[in-house]
């Protein structure tokens, strides 16, 4: 076994895949697909200097979907036992012929198969052991405590966690799909809460990456998470204006995500989308491309399939502005008289850009010149079928692009459809979350809530 | 055994097919706990079903078994914990080897200590011990949904889509600890959500509402149903009316029931011992200080019957009860598990609970909710000039250290001249917890708890809850908006 944290191997997931799919069909089903996850890991999180916890995680997962005629019955167990694979397949069973029948239901297209399409890089071994975590704990601990802070306020109490893991996973299908893969992920963060003068307030910094080299050093955690705490004390309110709003890199992911939200294919066949039917047409500013790659090597969303065994393809999701694609899985495609875009695991990397790139930081701030940068977003929500956008939000108050005070306790609203045409700029200051990968990003016009 | 009570689930489902007993968790537990003060097994059995109502049809289902167990080790103020999923003997061996050498590594030395498990045969009677999955009768899931359907479409001709989702699931947990207790629990849960899509001359709009509580497909009567259906329809008809809201500091006037999202956020997270030991809570050093109006008393209650928040023992096996958290505008009490109450030298509370055996337990929110006052909704909804009224909540969240707190309403209006006038698109709603407190100016007597589809999200953990308040006014909360 490759691996120090995972307790299955490949044969075992692999057979007990096999036999699920095997008296699925014996038990009625006329196509079949099951898949077996083990993984495990190692997190440990201090406070103040300390070790406080230290978790050993160790998960397995076994999923069987089972269909005949249109009907479709599905079942998970965590236990692997001949007793739990039969108990699995006897519910799926039974579900499957109590569901009403629907004709898009069904394996993937056999022609849509990725048996051959090559896996991104994506498994490293881990080797951290607690031992060696904890020493990296105390570096990013140092480090928080070495960041120079503005006079007066203290750093009152720190965070720190470290996570590493391993999953292997195994998918057959009734259709002669079999494959195996194996990922490894990486998470380091920090939270700081600083005071002054009675206030506080706190900020995180975090990194992921598939391999350990890949993350972000103490230094840079330490630093973001700490001038993002200092920079919140004393934070007010403005009054309720409308104006440009400049979203950093962390915020502006969350416009990418309604976006994505509303090109999945669920919300577009059941139309709770305010871009239904928009494949095709001008939906954002035409200077924005947003590509989806399922191959960039150590992309956290990177894989040669999705969970039907479909692969994903390099393309753009926006060009231009434009719809150029929805993300898909079998039912959905089937539903929409479309294809499926192998997306049946959710969207793969996507990078968001801008044909007319907007500089740095500093010359985005520029491009704001008087209006709210935002840096946290602390709730809300984004109504998908109207695109509604309405968010409880903190950052900054800038004024001839030059940040002056913090800023909290505001709200801010708008319109989807209007924001992602009002995206003036995109900047340089590329940062990856996730799957996601923006530069901050420049609205032209919102409502801020405030006090007068 | 049609009823057996809770220890039993726990033998039949975790024990005997483990070929576990009281001894082999005393060695166990043993084992765990050398180099630690305290040690807890947490072993949880739960299987699940859930039904889904999907473009007119009744389409899909799925059924889970989940089990595993939990270890942890505690040594002062930390923590080594290791989860597994396979629970024979040696696997349980080897996960309480890793614990060791954790404990270990946080320089735990302490000599093992000695088990002898009592187990406590609770019979707390807060909601029924039948399992809801036990029938293989699937027909009545698939009648019941497809009932949503034609009531939905029943309710509004330019309803287009509806969806749903129909839940259950049977939770067996089982608590071993060094202090002797063996304590076993068995929480039925079943939940029906309903999502509507309306359109009209182009325009579309959504509405949801779901129900839920501590039962089984019985708790679902056709009333509940209906006033479920009823309520997503009408959200979604709202909204396809709903104009800008206009934003800037305002009166509001809350609805009674899940409102109560404001207490939640606003008081319950700042009162989390956890967030009190670490220093971290707005609130931290201001016990027995006045924060409201005398009208104000705030309740967690893990003892009401049937809620999804209710616990017959919480995740650490200490009943579920009742604690004040503000009494007559008073701050009077944190809530606790078994770590931070002993760190603080306070008495654990029954708030201790987990997302599942793969989680830590933390102090965490029950059924928590505002008492009810003396006025009249009408009047209250009367004293407003301007403002906005917001009966239906989507969620909310809270800052801790600053206090800041938002919520989301997904249905709103506006008042004006003290009538409830034109609907307004889905407003946020800001304030700072002890701000919002001094600003209760009214508290009506129409007290209500949730529907019982409220979760909270903690530290990456989801529990369900209960949140309830009466109609209640707030004279200055910022609301998003258009100017």
């Amino acid at each position: 076994m490759l691996s120090a944290y995972i307790s299955d191997s490949e044969a075992d997931l692999r057979a007990a895949s096999q036999q699920a799919v095997e008296l699925a069909l014996r038990a009625g089903g006329r196509e079949a697909s099951a898949s077996a996850a083990s993984s495990g890991g190692l997190q440990l999180g201090l406070r103040d200097g300390r070790l406080e916890t230290a978790v050993r995680s160790g998960h397995r997962s076994l999923n069987l979907t089972v269909f005949r005629e249109g009907r479709v019955g599905s079942a998970s167990t965590t236990t692997f036992d001949a007793d739990a694979i039969q108990r699995l397949v006897q519910e799926a069973a039974s579900i499957m012929q109590w569901a009403q029948p629907d004709a898009d239901n069904g394996l993937a297209d056999a022609a849509d198969l990725a048996h051959d399409v090559g896996q991104p890089l994506r498994y490293e071994p881990v080797s951290d052991d607690a031992a060696a975590m904890a020493e990296e704990a105390s570096d990013i601990e140092r480090a928080l405590r070495a960041v120079e802070k503005p006079a007066g306020t203290e750093l009152r109490t720190s965070e720190v966690g470290l996570n590493c893991s391993e999953m292997l996973s195994v998918m057959v299908t009734s259709s002669g799909f079999s494959r195996a893969s194996l990922t490894s992920h990486h998470v380091r963060w920090c939270t700081a809460l600083a005071a002054r003068d009675g206030a506080m307030a706190r900020d995180y910094a975090q990194s992921m990456a598939r391999r350990r080299s890949d993350l972000r050093g103490a230094d840079w955690l330490a630093e973001r998470a700490l001038r993002g705490a200092t920079g919140q004390l004393g934070a007010r309110t403005v009054p309720s204006a409308t104006g440009p709003v400049l979203f950093s890199p962390r915020t502006a992911q969350v416009l990418i995500e309604d976006l994505v939200g509303a090109l999945m294919g669920t919300a577009q066949y059941r139309r709770a989308s305010f871009l239904a039917g928009a494949l095709g047409d001008l939906v954002a500013a035409d200077h924005l491309d947003l590509i989806e790659d399922p191959f960039e090597p150590w992309g956290l969303a990177s894989g040669a399939y999705d969970a039907e065994g479909v692969a994903g393809s390099r393309r753009l999701i926006l060009d231009a502005g434009v719809v150029g694609g929805y993300f898909l899985n079998s039912l959905n495609a089937r539903r929409l008289g479309m294809r499926t875009t192998g997306n049946a695991s959710g969207p793969y990397n996507l990078t968001l850009s801008s044909r007319r790139p907007g500089g740095d930081g500093p010359a985005m701030r520029r491009h704001l010149g008087t209006g709210l940068l935002v840096t946290a977003i602390t709730g809300g929500h984004t109504d998908p079928t109207t695109g509604h956008w309405s968010r409880a939000v903190e950052g900054y108050w800038v004024e001839d692009g030059v940040q002056r005070f913090p800023v909290a306790g505001i709200t801010l609203s708008g319109d989807m459809r209007t924001m992602l045409r009002g995206i003036t700029h995109v900047g340089d200051d590329v940062e990856r979350f996730g799957s996601f990968r923006t530069g901050s990003i420049l609205v032209d016009a919102m409502h801020i809530g405030g006090r007068a | 055994m049609i009823n057996p009570p809770h220890m039993d689930w726990a033998r039949r489902l975790i024990l005997q097919p483990n070929q576990l007993d009281e001894v082999e968790l005393s060695r166990a537990l043993e084992q765990l706990a050398a180099g630690a003060d305290f040690a807890d097994m947490f072993f949880e059995s739960t299987k699940s079903r859930e039904w889904r109502l999907d473009n007119g049809k009744v389409s899909a289902g799925s059924f889970s078994i989940g089990q595993g167990l939990g270890s942890r080790a505690v040594l002062g103020d930390r923590v080594s914990f290791a989860h597994t999923s396979d629970l024979r003997p040696e696997a349980i061996r080897s996960a309480h080897q890793t614990v060791q050498a954790l404990t270990r590594l946080g320089g735990g030395t302490a000599a093992a200590p000695q088990v002898r498990l009592v187990p406590q045969l609770t019979d707390h009677g807060l909601y029924s011990r039948k399992d809801p999955l036990a029938s293989a009768d699937l027909l009545p899931w698939v009648q019941l949904l497809e009932k949503v359907d034609m009531l939905a479409r029943a309710a509004h001709p330019a309803v287009r889509q509806v969806n749903a989702s129909l839940s259950s699931a049977h939770r067996v947990v089982l608590i071993a600890n060094t202090d002797g207790q063996l304590v076993a629990d068995a929480r039925p849960v079943t939940r029906l959500f309903i999502h509507v899509v309306l359109e009209r001359a182009g325009t579309r709009a959504q509405g949801s509402a779901g129900v839920g509580g501590r039962y089984g497909l019985e708790g679902l009567t056709d009333e509940a149903v209906g006033s479920v259906v009823s309520q997503a329809v009408r959200v979604a008809t709202v909204n396809l009316d709903a104009r800008p809201a206009p934003g800037g500091v305002m009166p509001v006037v809350l609805g009674p029931g899940y409102a109560g999202v404001l207490f939640h956020e606003a008081v319950g997270h700042g009162l989390e011992g956890d967030h009190h030991r670490k220093g971290l809570s707005a609130f931290a050093g201001r016990m027995g200080e006045r924060i409201a109006p005398d009208t104000v008393t705030v309740l967690d209650d893990g003892s009401l019957p049937g809620r999804l928040g209710s616990m017959g023992v919480d995740d650490e096996g200490t009943p579920g009860q009742k604690t004040a958290l503000i009494e007559n505008g008073v701050l009077t009490g944190l809530m606790q598990d078994r770590l931070n109450a002993r760190l603080m030298t306070m008495t654990p509370t029954g708030n201790a609970r987990r997302q599942s055996y793969a989680h830590l337990p933390m102090p965490r929110m029950t059924n928590t909710f505002l008492l009810a006052g003396q006025e009249d909704p009408n009047d209250i909804v009367a004293s407003v000039g301007r403002g906005i009224y917001a009966p239906r909540m989507g969620g909310g969240q809270v800052d801790i250290t600053s206090g800041r707190f938002n919520f989301t309403a997904v249905e709103a209006y506006l008042i004006e001249d003290g009538k409830i006038t034109a609907p307004v698109k889905g407003v946020t709603l800001v304030g700072v917890g002890h701000e919002a407190l001094r600003h209760i100016r009214a508290v009506g007597h129409d007290w209500a708890l949730d529907e019982g589809i409220a979760t909270c999200g903690k530290a990456g953990q989801t529990v369900s809850v209960s949140v309830g308040q009466p109609t209640l006014r707030i004279d200055e909360m910022v609301v998003s908006g258009s100017v």
